[in-house]
C-alpha cells in the first residue's frame, strides 16, 4: 500500500501551513467549528469563523486570508455564490488566494451556480480532514505553478500570458488543461485566430472537448460570422448538452441573425439548466419582450430583480425594466387577485428604486419616467402628467443636462402621457443625429416606427406574416385584410404600410383603378411621415409614391 | 400526482438530502476524532463498523439522489480535465480509517494521466465501487489504473469468495436495461455506476461498467471505462 497517500498530512504540512490564515464561513455552528478544527489540526493557527456573507467581506476588509472556506448556504441575505462575485469585485482576493465553496447542495440549480461563479474548489459535505487536507495541498501546489500566469490573467495581461501558457504546456506542465483552456481566451482577446484554430483542433483531433468547441465558436462570433458560430454551438451541445455558457452564446448569435423565437427557447434551455445567474436572465428578459412575450420576460425580470438583490448585480435598469414589463402586461393576467398583486410589485419597485439609489439624480429622473409610464399604462393620466412634470424638473436641474442615452426613455414616456407631437420631435432629431451610437438611433427609430406594446408587436408581425404568406398566392384580397388589420395594432409600421400600398397596387393592376383602393394607399403614406431618407424601407416608400403618381396621378 | 407537486417533491428531497448530508457530516467527524483517540481494540473495531455503515448510508443517499436527479433529467454533468488518479487517492483518503481498522490492504497501480470525466460522479462511482471491494474482500483491493484504445480502464479487484453466478447475471440484466427481479442496494448501486459510465462519451464511444469474477484472485473484480 503506498503509506505516504494514508499519512496524516497535517504532520508533513503543519510548517508550510503554520503562518498561513484561514476562514471559515456556515450556517451552523457546530460545521463551523469541525472544520475549523480540522484545519487546525492540518497545522493552520489562524483560522477565524463567521455565519454570514457580510461577515465575510468584514473579516476580508480587515485582515488578508489565504484561505476561505465557504458554505453556500449562510446567515443574512448573500449566499457563497454572492460572497465570492462581491470579494472579486471589491478586489479583496488575491488571484493566489484559495476560495472553496464548500456545499451539502445537490439540486442543479445551485450547483450549476456555483460552478458557474467559478470557485478555486467546490466540495461537497460531507468530508473528512484527510480529503481536507489532500485538496488543500492540490490547491497550493497548483496556485503556486499559476501564480505568475494567474496574476497576468487577473490583469488581463494577454501578450505576457500567452508564452507563460505554451511555456508550461511545452514543458508537459501538470496543469496544461488549465493553459490550453487559457490559452484560448488570450488567443481570442489578442486576435490570434488561426493559433486558437490550430490549438483547438489539435485537441480535438484527439477527442471530443467541450472547451476547445466553444472557442472555435466564440472565434467564430468574434470574426462576425454568426452562422458558423451557431452550426459549432449546435454541435457542441449535442455532444455536451450542460455547456451552459454555449448556450448564452448561441443564443447571442441567433438574436445578431433576427431569429429571436429561437434565441428565446435556447435561453429558456439555459434558464432549466442553471437559472441563478442574473446575466442570464436579464437577456431572456430582453429577447423575449422584443418577441412580443411579455409573460416569459416579466418571469425573467422578476427572476432578474431578485438576484440582483444584495449581489454586484443590482442596478436601477433592473427594476425600469420590470416596471415597464408590468405596465405591459398586467391587462392580460385574467384572475384580478395576480393582477393586484403584479401591480403592487411594479409600485414596490418604484419604492426600491428611490431608496437604493437616492442619491442618484440621473436615477430618479429615470424612476420619475418609469412611474409616469406605469400610470399611463393603467389609464391613471393625471397622475402620469404628474410623474412626468416631476421627471421634467428633476431633468431641468440635471447639472450636465439630459444624458444623451436617456433621450429615447424621456420621449417614449412623453409619447405614453400624450404628448405625441413633442416626443417625435425629440426622437426624430435623435434618428438624425450623426454624433449619437447607432444602437440608440436604433432605438429611436424602432420607436417611431412602432410607438405600440409589445404583445401588439408580436400580433401585428404575425398577421403581417400571414398577409405576406397570401400575397405571394396573389391572393390579394385576404392579403389586404390582413394587413388592414395588423395595422390596427401597430398603425405606423412601415414595412407593413408598404406592403399594404403594394399589395393595393398589385390588385388595380389587375382590377383597374378602384378610388377606395388609391385612398387606402395614401392614407397609408400619410401614416409613414416619421420615414426620413436614413430609414431603410426609404427608398421603397419613394419608389411606391412615385408609382402612384405616374400611373394614378396621385400628389404628395 | 399534479406539476405543481412533483416541484416540491423535488425541492423536499433535495434539502433533505442536504440535511441528510449535513448530518452524516457530524457523525463522521465525532467518529474520526473518537477514532483516533481510542487505544481498545474492542471499541476500535466497534467504532469502525459503525462508521462501516455510516459511509455505507452516505453512499446509499447519494446513489439514490443521483439516480432520481438522472430520471427527472436534472443531474448536474460538468466535464473537466482531470487527474482521476488524484480522485481515487481521494476516495481512498475519505475511507482511511475504515480501511485502517478493518486492516485491508490496498494496492494500487497507477498510471497518473490527466483524463476527461466529470470529476464529482467519477468521484461518487468510486466510492460506491471501492465500498463495495470492503464489503467482500478478504484483506486485500487491487486498483488498476490503465490506458487502452477505448479509453480510460479503472479495475477494482478483491480477494473475497467472488460473485455467484446469479449475482453476475444480475448485474447482466441490469446494465443491459432489463427489469431485475430483486431489487436491492447492490443493484441501484450498480445501476448509477452504469448510468455514470454512460454519460461519459468521446467519438461514439460510451464508458461502460463490468462485473466478473477476477480469475487470478478469485475475488470480485469491477471494470469501468471512460472514453
Amino acid at each position: 500500500m503506498d503509506r505516504a497517500l494514508f499519512q496524516n498530512k497535517a504532520a508533513q504540512n503543519s510548517s508550510v501551513y503554520s503562518g498561513l490564515q484561514a476562514l471559515v464561513a456556515d450556517e451552523f455552528e457546530n460545521s463551523r467549528v469541525s472544520i475549523r478544527q480540522m484545519l487546525q489540526g492540518l497545522g493552520i493557527q489562524h483560522v477565524d469563523q463567521t455565519s454570514s456573507g457580510k461577515g465575510i467581506i468584514d473579516s476580508c476588509r480587515s485582515r488578508h486570508y489565504d484561505i476561505i472556506l465557504c458554505d453556500f448556504r449562510l446567515t443574512g441575505n448573500k449566499n457563497g455564490q454572492q460572497v465570492l462575485e462581491e470579494l472579486r469585485q471589491l478586489s479583496l482576493l488575491k488571484p493566489t488566494n484559495i476560495f472553496i465553496i464548500v456545499s451539502a447542495e445537490t439540486s442543479r440549480d445551485v450547483v450549476m451556480g456555483i460552478m458557474e461563479s467559478q470557485p478555486d474548489e467546490y466540495l461537497s459535505k460531507p468530508f473528512t480532514q484527510a480529503v481536507l487536507a489532500r485538496r488543500l495541498e492540490r490547491q497550493f501546489h497548483q496556485s503556486q505553478a499559476l501564480s505568475k500566469m494567474k496574476g497576468l490573467l487577473s490583469k488581463k495581461q494577454y501578450v505576457e500570458l500567452i508564452p507563460e501558457c505554451v511555456n508550461h504546456i511545452n514543458q508537459e506542465g501538470r496543469y496544461s488543461p488549465w493553459c490550453k483552456r487559457t490559452l484560448v481566451d488570450a488567443y481570442l482577446e489578442t486576435g490570434k485566430f488561426s493559433m486558437l484554430e490550430n490549438l483547438c483542433q489539435t485537441e480535438l483531433a484527439v477527442r471530443d472537448l467541450d472547451w476547445a468547441l466553444l472557442g472555435l465558436a466564440k472565434m467564430e462570433a468574434k470574426k462576425n460570422n454568426p452562422q458558423a458560430a451557431i452550426a459549432m454551438l449546435e454541435k457542441l451541445l449535442r455532444l455536451f448538452p450542460q455547456t451552459i455558457s454555449a448556450y448564452d452564446l448561441l443564443a447571442e448569435c441567433l438574436e445578431k441573425s433576427g431569429r429571436l423565437d429561437e434565441a428565446q427557447s435556447i435561453l429558456s434551455d439555459a434558464i432549466k439548466i442553471s437559472p441563478r445567474i442574473h446575466k442570464r436572465q436579464k437577456h431572456m428578459a430582453n429577447v423575449s419582450m422584443a418577441n412580443g412575450d411579455p409573460q416569459a420576460a416579466l418571469k425573467a425580470s422578476q427572476q432578474t430583480v431578485r438576484l440582483g438583490i444584495n449581489s454586484i448585480h443590482e442596478n436601477p435598469d433592473d427594476y425600469i425594466q420590470l416596471i415597464d414589463i408590468v405596465s405591459e402586461s398586467a391587462d392580460s393576467v385574467e384572475s384580478s387577485v395576480d393582477r393586484k398583486r403584479l401591480l403592487s410589485e411594479a409600485s414596490q419597485a418604484l419604492t426600491v428604486i428611490s431608496k437604493r439609489f437616492a442619491n442618484d439624480d440621473t436615477v430618479k429622473f429615470r424612476k420619475s419616467l418609469a412611474e409616469s409610464r406605469f400610470l399611463a399604462s393603467q389609464g391613471q393620466q393625471r397622475e402620469a402628467e404628474k410623474a412626468l412634470e416631476s421627471a421634467k424638473q428633476i431633468a431641468s436641474e440635471l447639472v450636465d443636462g439630459l444624458p444623451q442615452d436617456l433621450v429615447v426613455e424621456y420621449g417614449k414616456t412623453l409619447y405614453g402621457a400624450g404628448e405625441h407631437e413633442q416626443a417625435e420631435i425629440m426622437l426624430a432629431s435623435l434618428v438624425d443625429d450623426q454624433t449619437i451610437s447607432d444602437d440608440l438611433k436604433q432605438q429611436a427609430a424602432d420607436f417611431l416606427d412602432e410607438p405600440v406594446s409589445s404583445s401588439a408587436k408580436a400580433k401585428a408581425k404575425e398577421l403581417n406574416k400571414e398577409g405576406l404568406s397570401c400575397y405571394s398566392k396573389k391572393d390579394y384580397v385576404v392579403a389586404i385584410k390582413e394587413f388592414k388589420t395588423a395595422l390596427e395594432y401597430s398603425p405606423r409600421h412601415p414595412g407593413l404600410n408598404l406592403n399594404l400600398v403594394q399589395t393595393c397596387l398589385k390588385l388595380m393592376e389587375t382590377n383597374g383603378k378602384e378610388s377606395h383602393m388609391l385612398a387606402e394607399c395614401t392614407e397609408a403614406l400619410q401614416r409613414l411621415r416619421h420615414v426620413t431618407p436614413s430609414h431603410k424601407q426609404y427608398k421603397r416608400l419613394i419608389a411606391l409614391k412615385e408609382y402612384l403618381t405616374k400611373h394614378y396621378k396621385v400628389a404628395f | 400526482m399534479s406539476e405543481k407537486n412533483q416541484l416540491s417533491f423535488k425541492k423536499v428531497i433535495g434539502a433533505s438530502v442536504k440535511d441528510m448530508r449535513n448530518s452524516l457530516g457530524q457523525v463522521q467527524y465525532k467518529l474520526d476524532n473518537m477514532l483516533a483517540e481510542k487505544t481498545d481494540a474492542k471499541e476500535l473495531s466497534e467504532l469502525s463498523d459503525a462508521q462501516y455503515e455510516m459511509v455505507r448510508m452516505q453512499n446509499v443517499i447519494n446513489q439514490l439522489h443521483g439516480l432520481y436527479l438522472l430520471e427527472s433529467d436534472t443531474l448536474t454533468v460538468q466535464m473537466l480535465e482531470t487527474y482521476v488518479l488524484e480522485l481515487v487517492e481521494d476516495s481512498l483518503a475519505g475511507l482511511e480509517t475504515l480501511l485502517k481498522h478493518k486492516q485491508i490492504e490496498v494496492e494500487l497501480d497507477a498510471e497518473d494521466i490527466s483524463w476527461y470525466v466529470d470529476p464529482h460522479l467519477i468521484a461518487n462511482v468510486l466510492q460506491i465501487i471501492l465500498l463495495n471491494a470492503i464489503r467482500y474482500t478478504e484483506n486485500k483491493i487491487s486498483l488498476v489504473l490503465s490506458q487502452n484504445d477505448d479509453g480510460l480502464l479503472i479495475s477494482v479487484i478483491d480477494n473475497g469468495k467472488g460473485y455467484p453466478q446469479s449475482v453476475l447475471d444480475s448485474f447482466q440484466s441490469l446494465v443491459a436495461g432489463e427489469s431485475i427481479a430483486n431489487v436491492s442496494s447492490q443493484n441501484t448501486s450498480w445501476l448509477y455506476c452504469e448510468k455514470v459510465a454512460l454519460l461519459h462519451k468521446n467519438n461514439e464511444l460510451k464508458g461502460y461498467t463490468r462485473l466478473s469474477n477476477d480469475p487470478d484472485t478469485g475475488g470480485g473484480r469491477i471494470d469501468l471505462l471512460i472514453p
